[in-house]
């Protein structure tokens, strides 16, 4: 079964006296299980070299009381040209080598298991408090840089050797699968993704070539320009008319909820489960919900749970929307047909100007709700964005909103922002790593998929297990923005609406 | 400096074997001995200070049931010194 182990990044710091504590207290702790680990090994060797030493005895006359003192036909003398008669008149040592042995080898065995579990424990310390996230943050943006730059310059090389590490990742499942799962192709280029997705960026955008260091938002101006084409024959295909209605579900999908984890088992609901043909409440694709809450003092603070791209022929939640709500432009990204549906969703459903929002949503769905949060807020109070999955670190979000993101490391959807999220106390990114069950240092939560094979992260299982493993390993930023997010929805429930979108004919509608 | 299995002009590979043994056992003993006493420090030394709940409950106390276990341990490379020292016949 696989499970998924977190990393932290953003959130609150830490003190630096608190910082270093844990530092050392880390450090210390992966010293010890070095120790234990190379004591346990010496215990291994100890064992087989006294266990070596046991066939000498068999010419020690002591040892071998019972023994006859003629040596046998098919033992010839020792090293030495002893004979079992010859040491019988010597002085002996008596030593029991069968409990040495077996004690050298329940030492080796405690051992190792105690300095793997030290080394378990060294990990989680570290994820925890997000020790060395710094770091490999930097790492990674050196990466990205990197391989960006090269593709900008080499555009067919970089594709040849990305194609190579495919390939390679494809060979890999082959062997370890028995059978082509091209998700291992996907995972093989994990580490280029970012720095691939900028590179094609700043092509798109004729960037000059170093004056795509330093910035991260290349895959947004991209976007921009490939947005003008591709919304104009998005728009011959499905039409630019929304239309937008109320429906009713045969049962409650999104209930009340006072946590983010709460909050995206009802968007799993709402999303991931009916595109897997798990739900059974009549709704269809392109379905957002809004819930609302109503504070002590009266007013309405509204949760919206908005799932990702369902690809269907007249949904607003198509493919083509995903590049207009990347662009750069804020006109573009309000034009997207996603982010037109929730809008014209959320003022149907009773939200006004000046109410405090918050949104959750899943791939496209997240994506929607960052362009809200940066291109609603004259409109709005958005007090916290929620997304799985979606690559948003370039949105202009304001510092006033919390954003909490999950991101699975392979995935490829959330790398095609081809950045990094900024690491600031109000915006935490919580990135998942796949890990199977007979790793010893596993500490993650088990992914509730019913799938045996390796398959693509970005179903919304994996990402509620991220944020799951997140919560328990009692990060000071994670709990922070789980208060955060229960603070801006804290009130009496008052219910949930469900709105569906279609696509269809030849009509701007409003927020053009 | 004569070994107190080596008996001048009579020696038994059985003296031989538990010379080879006790070079091999009694530092690792002793080294792990050190060793196992610092992770018994560990509950002090790394305590979850200032972090609170699940995983920091889970931590200390896998860290306590470490430092339990320290003993067991101990026990073990001391029999194992024993062992390897023998008896004079």
């Amino acid at each position: 079964m696989p499970y998924v182990t977190s990393t932290i990044t953003g959130g609150s710091r830490y003190s630096v006296a608190e910082e270093q504590y844990f530092y050392v207290a880390a450090r210390t702790l992966v010293d010890r299980a070095d120790r234990l680990a190379a004591a346990a090994t010496a215990w291994g060797r100890a064992q087989i070299t006294v266990s070596s030493q046991q066939s000498r005895l068999q010419w020690c006359a002591a040892a071998n009381p019972s023994a006859s003192p003629l040596p046998s036909p098919n033992i010839a003398a020792d090293a030495s040209g002893q004979t079992l008669a010859a040491t019988a008149a010597m002085s002996h040592v008596s030593l029991d080598l069968p409990s040495l042995v077996s004690v050298c080898g329940r030492l080796a065995a405690d051992l190792r298991r105690d300095a793997s579990q030290l080394r378990s424990l060294a990990d989680k310390l570290i994820r925890a408090h997000g020790l060395y996230a710094d770091a490999e943050s930097a790492n990674r943006r050196v990466i990205t840089e990197l391989v960006e730059l090269f593709a900008r310059r080499h555009p067919l090389p970089a594709l040849a050797l990305t194609g190579v590490f495919a390939v390679g990742g494809l060979v890999y499942g082959m062997v370890n699968e028995g059978g082509i799962n091209v998700v291992h192709a996907l995972n093989a280029t994990t580490w280029a993704q970012e720095g691939l997705m900028s590179g094609v960026g700043s092509l798109v955008t004729k960037a000059p070539l170093l004056g795509a260091v330093g910035t991260t938002d290349e895959v947004n101006m991209g976007a921009a320009a490939i947005g003008h084409v591709s919304a104009t024959i998005k728009n011959l295909w499905q039409g630019d008319a929304l239309t937008v209605r109320q429906v009713t579900p045969s049962r409650e999908v999104v209930g009340s909820t006072s946590s983010i984890s709460g909050a995206l088992s009802d968007l799993h609901s709402l999303g991931t489960a009916r595109l897997r043909g798990e739900d059974d409440a009549g709704l269809e694709y392109g379905t957002i919900a809004i819930s609302q809450y109503r504070k002590d003092d009266g007013t309405d603070a509204w949760l919206v749970t908005i799932p990702g791209t369902d690809g269907k022929r007249d949904s607003p939640f198509g493919w083509e929307q995903n590049v207009e709500l990347m662009s750069a432009s804020a006109e573009q990204r309000k034009r997207a047909d996603s982010a037109r549906m929730v809008r014209e969703a959320m003022e149907r459903a009773g939200v006004r100007p000046g109410d405090h929002v918050s949104l959750i949503g899943h791939s496209q769905g997240g994506i929607v709700a960052a362009a809200i949060a940066a291109d609603a807020q004259d409109t709005y109070v958005v007090d916290h964005v929620v997304t799985a999955g979606s690559p948003i670190a370039n949105h202009p979000i304001p510092e006033r909103t919390w954003v909490t993101s999950i991101e699975m490391e392979d995935e490829l959807v959330a790398a095609l922002d081809g950045a990094a999220n900024p690491a600031i106390p109000t915006w935490l990114t919580v990135r998942g790593s796949l890990t199977t069950s007979d790793d010893e240092s596993a500490n993650g939560v088990e992914v509730a998929t019913t799938s045996d094979r390796y398959e693509i992260t970005h179903w919304l299982e994996y990402h509620q297990a991220a944020y799951e493993d997140a919560t328990r390993l009692g990060n000071k930023g994670v709990g922070e923005h789980e208060e955060h997010f229960r603070h801006s929805i804290d009130g009496t429930y008052m219910g949930t609406t469900y709105w569906q979108g279609r696509m269809g004919g030849r009509e701007r509608p409003a927020y053009e | 400096m004569p070994s107190p299995f080596n008996v001048a002009g009579a020696a038994c590979p059985c003296t031989s074997v538990a010379e080879t043994c006790a070079a091999l056992i009694m530092p690792l003993a002793e080294s792990s001995l050190r060793t196992l006493q610092d992770v018994r420090a560990l509950p002090r030394d790394c305590a979850a200070r200032d972090w609170t709940g699940q995983a920091a409950d889970l931590y200390t106390e896998q860290l306590a049931q470490l430092a339990k276990a320290v003993p067991s341990a101990e026990h073990l490379a001391e029999r194992a010194r024993v062992l390897c020292q023998g008896n004079e016949m």
